[in-house]
């Protein structure tokens, strides 16, 4: 399990089990408006608000907490 | 060609709308320097390679649409798609870049003609947008529903028709033979025939398809005339490969960039067993890390899974399996350190699966036998194997009985060249005085000239991209079919036809973006897949001396640095019966005769998920790189293997011609259990089958419809597209047509 945290200089940060981690901060999300794929640094707000949806599969191992 | 371009009708109307090329032109087109005369003849004419363009700057077309000696598999350079073809299919399915623009049915994205639209050519019962298996495929079941005198016309912006089956076809002389011509062939394309026995069986599981759904591609090729039943008539199939007595090797190059200095080293001959791992990583560069971490997933057997986390039911296993990637099971489960992982393990499932290990399931990578899931992880058989999450391609190559699997030396275009001959009278000409057998059809040559002539009930007409679809708005009224075509003297010309029904048999994003008036959730369906890129290359040898000097037949590249997944050299092919084959040459080439070097790549970063992403990682490393960027790529690691073991590889001497087979549009997307939710519901709940559902008179078909990479899917897509069409009874109103001078 890794958790990714939107802190207040608007930057994320991810812990957790490493494997994890290193998967979720690799992780990008689909912004269907502009048919891009967007990582967690390029607009950390969108990938936050993205990324619980988009991971979603029937036993999450990774989960979102701001 | 005298009677094949399209006619016009006399009609034209005014623009569509405004429509830009942004897209930089480079002075080198196909890896090919041409003259501003030549970038002109490129622009008009979007079937010439760069090779053509140049030519034709001095030998301009003689006024018709095709040249007379028009021969796509020949053509060298970047074949597949093109640099035109590439523009075009971004052009339509660039990024939006505003929400609005993400579908309109007015002026939104596609190719909008800047000059005024000819109508064109009587009204056909049938337009195919897309002339490769599955749009090849549905005019066949087109004829059948409708009638054999119906008048069908395929589209294909594409040179040649096949869609991603396409033929590599080199002429060499052969100098240990008085340089007698050696003709040699490879698929530059789809591979083969996969799995027939599994084509007509239930699927099973969630996706709950039943055997009948793909009984039309077994049905086809009987009625192509193919025994896929009789072995011998399929013997010899592909590369011969080199006799063991030239002692040639299998060699890893484990690169500077990554290792310190460039390690090249034989592959493992040492037992299967820890010792002899362990004697194979002390010649390798790995860190004693990493080389632990191999030897143990490639040997231990331990059931590591209920070691990490306790006691799990066999269930509980392969669920967990669908829920994490390969490099994340071999992460967390075998302590796998990133130089292992991308040493050994990221590069092996792009040819099944379309993305390196970081991107893919590891319950897909168990059941197609990757390593690191042994026999004390107590997970079932994987014959007949289903759970919820797994992967189609995983689950057809689990299924008993699920043989043959067929080739032709040049792939499944070989089947579609039977079909076609079939639709159009004169395409295939005889071989030997028969019409072309299976075996035979590797001989006959495609004449070009007839595909689009106008006393063909069935045409095809090619280097024409299309730009718009307009269903029709009510019944009886006819669709229209705009595009950008190729007038007789070559030049570009926007051209429309209309006809009762309309199937497209293109990439899904691509109608997506083509029809107008598609309900929104329709379009977004249509999006959600992207097609996989990928390169096959293709090169012809005068000789392999410098091969047979250095004792190797192949190189692997480790590490992520190098761009080819694999490089191979091959000498001699052959098709049919042993001793009696149809197509030479016999194997056993000396080194001083011809031979091809095979090499691959599946691109996408290391560090890419989701596996969409993957796909959109690796089509950009395609985009950044020319013609000359890829040929210095693979000469460099060519000579990084053979050179140090002394063999003298020279390209401006060994090599005769360059075919790098570029599909930035490739394989149709697969669901993965990782990043695809829908995987979990029903079947018909997934994107593509609610995308592909049929919209007035126009029906969607292409293997993206089924969300599986085969031909045998494309053309069962072109059965359902052609079912999927409403009957029509209004009679086609035939124009008055006017030639065009």
């Amino acid at each position: 399990m890794a958790v990714a945290t939107l802190r207040e200089d608007g930057t994320i940060e991810v812990e957790g089990e490493p494997t994890s981690v290193d998967f979720l901060a690799s992780f990008r999300v689909h912004d269907a408006r502009s048919d891009t794929w967007v990582s967690k640094d390029e607009d950390p707000a969108l990938w936050v608000d993205l990324m619980p949806e988009q991971m979603r599969t029937p036993l999450r191992w990774a989960e979102r907490h701001e | 060609m005298s009677e094949h371009g399209p006619e016009d009708n006399g009609t034209s109307e005014k623009a569509l709308g405004p429509g830009s090329d942004e897209i930089t032109r480079r002075d080198f087109l196909d890896g090919v320097a041409i003259t501003a005369a030549g970038l002109a003849i490129a622009a008009a004419a979007p079937h010439l390679t760069g090779a053509e363009a140049a030519h034709a700057a001095t030998n301009p077309p003689s006024g018709t649409g095709l040249p007379p000696d028009y021969y796509p598999p020949t053509t060298t350079g970047l074949t597949g798609e093109a640099d035109l073809v590439v523009r075009n299919t971004m052009r339509i399915d660039p990024p939006a870049r505003k929400p609005k623009d993400i579908h309109s049915t007015k002026q939104g994205h596609g190719v909008h003609p800047h000059n005024p639209v000819h109508n064109v050519d009587n009204d056909y019962d049938c337009v195919i947008v897309g002339a490769g298996a599955s749009g090849i495929g549905a005019a066949k079941f087109y004829r059948d529903r409708f009638g054999p005198d119906t008048k069908i016309l395929l589209i294909d912006q594409l040179p040649d028709f096949g869609g991603n089956s396409h033929r590599n076809e080199f002429h060499v002389p052969d100098a240990f033979r008085g340089n007698a011509d050696v003709m040699t062939l490879r698929n530059g394309g789809t591979v083969n025939l996969d799995s027939i026995g599994a084509w007509n069986k239930p699927q099973g599981g969630l996706m709950d398809i039943p055997g009948s759904y793909g009984q039309p591609a077994v049905d086809i090729l009987g009625w192509a005339g193919v025994d896929y039943t009789t072995a011998t008539n399929w013997q010899n199939g592909g590369a011969a490969g080199i006799p063991s007595s030239y002692g040639l090797r299998s060699m890893l190059l484990f690169p500077a960039a990554e290792f310190g200095t460039d390690h090249v080293i034989q592959s493992r001959t040492e037992p299967n067993t820890a010792a002899g791992w362990t004697t194979f990583m002390a010649r390798t560069p790995y860190s004693s890390a990493a080389a632990a971490a191999i030897i143990a997933i490639q040997t231990s057997n331990t059931d590591v899974m209920t070691a990490k986390d306790g006691p799990m039911t066999q269930a509980e296993k392969v669920q967990k399996l669908t829920q994490m990637t390969y490099k994340q099971y071999l992460q967390y489960y075998w302590d796998c350190p990133d130089e292992a992982f991308h040493g050994e393990y990221w590069r092996g499932s792009g040819s099944l699966l379309g993305a390196g290990g970081q991107a893919v399931s590891a319950a897909d990578c168990w059941v197609l036998g990757r390593p690191g899931f042994p026999s004390a992880l107590g997970l079932p058989s994987t014959t007949d194997v289903v759970f919820p999450g797994i992967g189609r391609t995983p689950q057809q190559d689990s299924k008993s009985g699920s043989g043959p699997t067929r080739a032709w030396p040049d792939g499944n275009i070989s089947l579609l060249k039977l079909i076609v001959g079939k639709l159009i009278p004169g395409s295939q000409p005889d071989v030997n005085g028969a019409p072309p057998t299976q075996l035979t059809i590797l001989q006959s040559k495609t004449n070009y000239n007839v595909l689009d002539d106008p006393a063909n009930n069935v045409r095809i007409r090619l280097n024409s991209t299309v730009c718009e679809v307009v269903p029709a708005q009510s019944t009886g009224d006819l669709a229209t079919v705009t595009y950008i075509g190729t007038n007789k003297k070559g030049h570009n010309q926007n051209e429309r036809v209309r006809a009762k029904h309309v199937i497209m048999a293109c990439w899904n994003r691509v109608t997506a973006r083509l029809v107008d008036g598609l309900p929104d959730d329709q379009v977004a369906n249509l999006c959600y897949a992207r097609k996989v890129p990928l390169i096959y290359g293709r090169v012809a040898l005068k000789n392999w001396q410098a091969w047979a000097d250095a004792h190797v037949s192949s190189i692997s590249p480790r590490g992520t640095s190098l761009f080819w997944d694999s490089t191979s050299v091959s000498a001699g092919a052959g098709f049919g019966p042993t001793g009696s084959p149809v197509y030479g040459p016999t194997p056993n080439q000396p080194p001083a005769s011809p031979a091809q070097i095979t090499f691959t790549v599946v691109p996408n970063r290391p560090d890419a998920i989701p596996q969409l992403y993957a796909y959109e990682s690796g089509r950009q490393m395609l985009f950044e790189r020319s013609f000359a960027d890829l040929e210095s790529s693979l000469w460099d690691v060519i000579q990084r293997v053979l050179g140090p073991n002394g063999g003298s590889f020279d390209p401006a001497n060994d090599v005769h011609s360059v075919m790098f087979n570029r599909w930035n549009y490739g394989y149709a997307h697969e669901l993965s259990s990782c990043f695809d939710p829908s995987l979990y519901g029903p079947w018909v709940d997934q994107p593509h089958r609610k995308g592909c559902v049929p919209f007035r008179n126009i029906a969607i078909a292409c293997s993206d419809s089924e969300g599986f990479a085969y031909t045998h899917s494309a053309i069962n897509e072109g059965f359902r597209a052609v079912n999927d069409l409403p009957a029509s009874s209004a009679p086609l109103r035939v124009r008055r047509m006017r030639r065009r001078r």
